[in-house]
């Protein structure tokens, strides 16, 4: 279970989803909306999501695919909300089942840092005061893209603390703040 | 026929900050054969000013895959135009 959803996330389905006994480690993440922002005082009361989805689904395959690379043998299932997302709503999900924890927690650290880094998909802040402004993510170096600016994905995995500027992330965090 | 009547049709979608500021979020754009993206960027981006400063932050995609603003496009491409994402 990869991909996008226009539906509120059912975390529980997903853990479902990936369980099974040869894991003795299950590691959910949620990512849920908050009602303050980072970049602006005004209180927050809702977030929208837009996704390319052509290009989103792939992408979170491709990271799905290099968690498995790094840190398997393990079952990962990744969901993200579009649309508008209700205060303490999950906007994401991230779970992955792992033979052992340790795996399962760097496993889904990854997972959430690269999809932050990485995957088309863009968010709203809806303010109390009817106001909104779009917000980019920090590009942290956890989350290299494995885009390459010649046109191909590339399956393996980004070197670790990698810094390629290529990625739909873009070299600009403040970019698109105000 | 000469090569400088010669024009590709490309659909470009673009999102987020950059669909609000252009307008449209899908449109077909006629450019002369040879375009890079680059050229198609500086096409629709040519009447909103307020655009040229997101040219830096904003990373191009050809048929879903990342490509450099110096690739050329081809007739019947999807051209996507990416602002800094914002997921999770």
């Amino acid at each position: 279970m990869i991909g996008l959803s226009a539906a509120p996330l059912d975390a529980a389905a997903l853990v479902r989803a990936v369980q099974s006994p040869a894991h003795g480690a299950v590691v959910t993440f949620l990512g849920t909306t908050r009602e303050t922002s980072p970049d602006d005082p005004r209180p927050v009361a809702a977030l929208e999501y837009e996704a390319y989805d052509a290009m989103a689904q792939p992408e979170m395959e491709a990271i799905a695919r290099e968690a498995c690379e790094r840190f398997g043998p393990l079952e990962i299932a990744m969901a993200h909300r579009t649309g508008t997302v209700a205060l303490g709503e999950p906007s994401v999900v991230v779970v992955v089942a792992a033979p052992h924890r340790g795996p399962a927690f760097e496993a889904c650290r990854y997972a959430i840092d690269a999809l932050k880094a990485r995957v088309p998909v863009w968010k709203r802040e809806i303010y109390r005061d009817g106001g909104a402004a779009w917000v980019a993510n920090e590009v942290t170096s956890q989350g290299a893209p494995s885009g390459h600016p010649d046109g191909t994905t590339s399956v393996s995995a980004p070197a670790m603390g990698g810094t390629r500027a290529a990625g739909v992330g873009g070299a600009e965090p403040g970019a698109e703040r105000r | 026929m000469p090569a400088a009547t010669a024009v590709v049709t490309v659909r470009v979608l673009a999102f987020a900050r950059l669909r609000e500021l252009l307008g449209f979020g899908e449109r077909l754009v006629e450019v002369p054969a040879a375009s890079t993206l680059d050229d198609v960027w500086a096409q629709v981006t040519r009447d909103v000013p307020a655009l040229q400063e997101l040219r830096a932050s904003t990373r191009f995609a050809r048929n879903g895959a990342l490509a450099g603003a110096g690739a050329p496009v081809a007739n019947g491409d999807e051209i996507a135009l990416l602002p800094p994402v914002g997921g999770g």
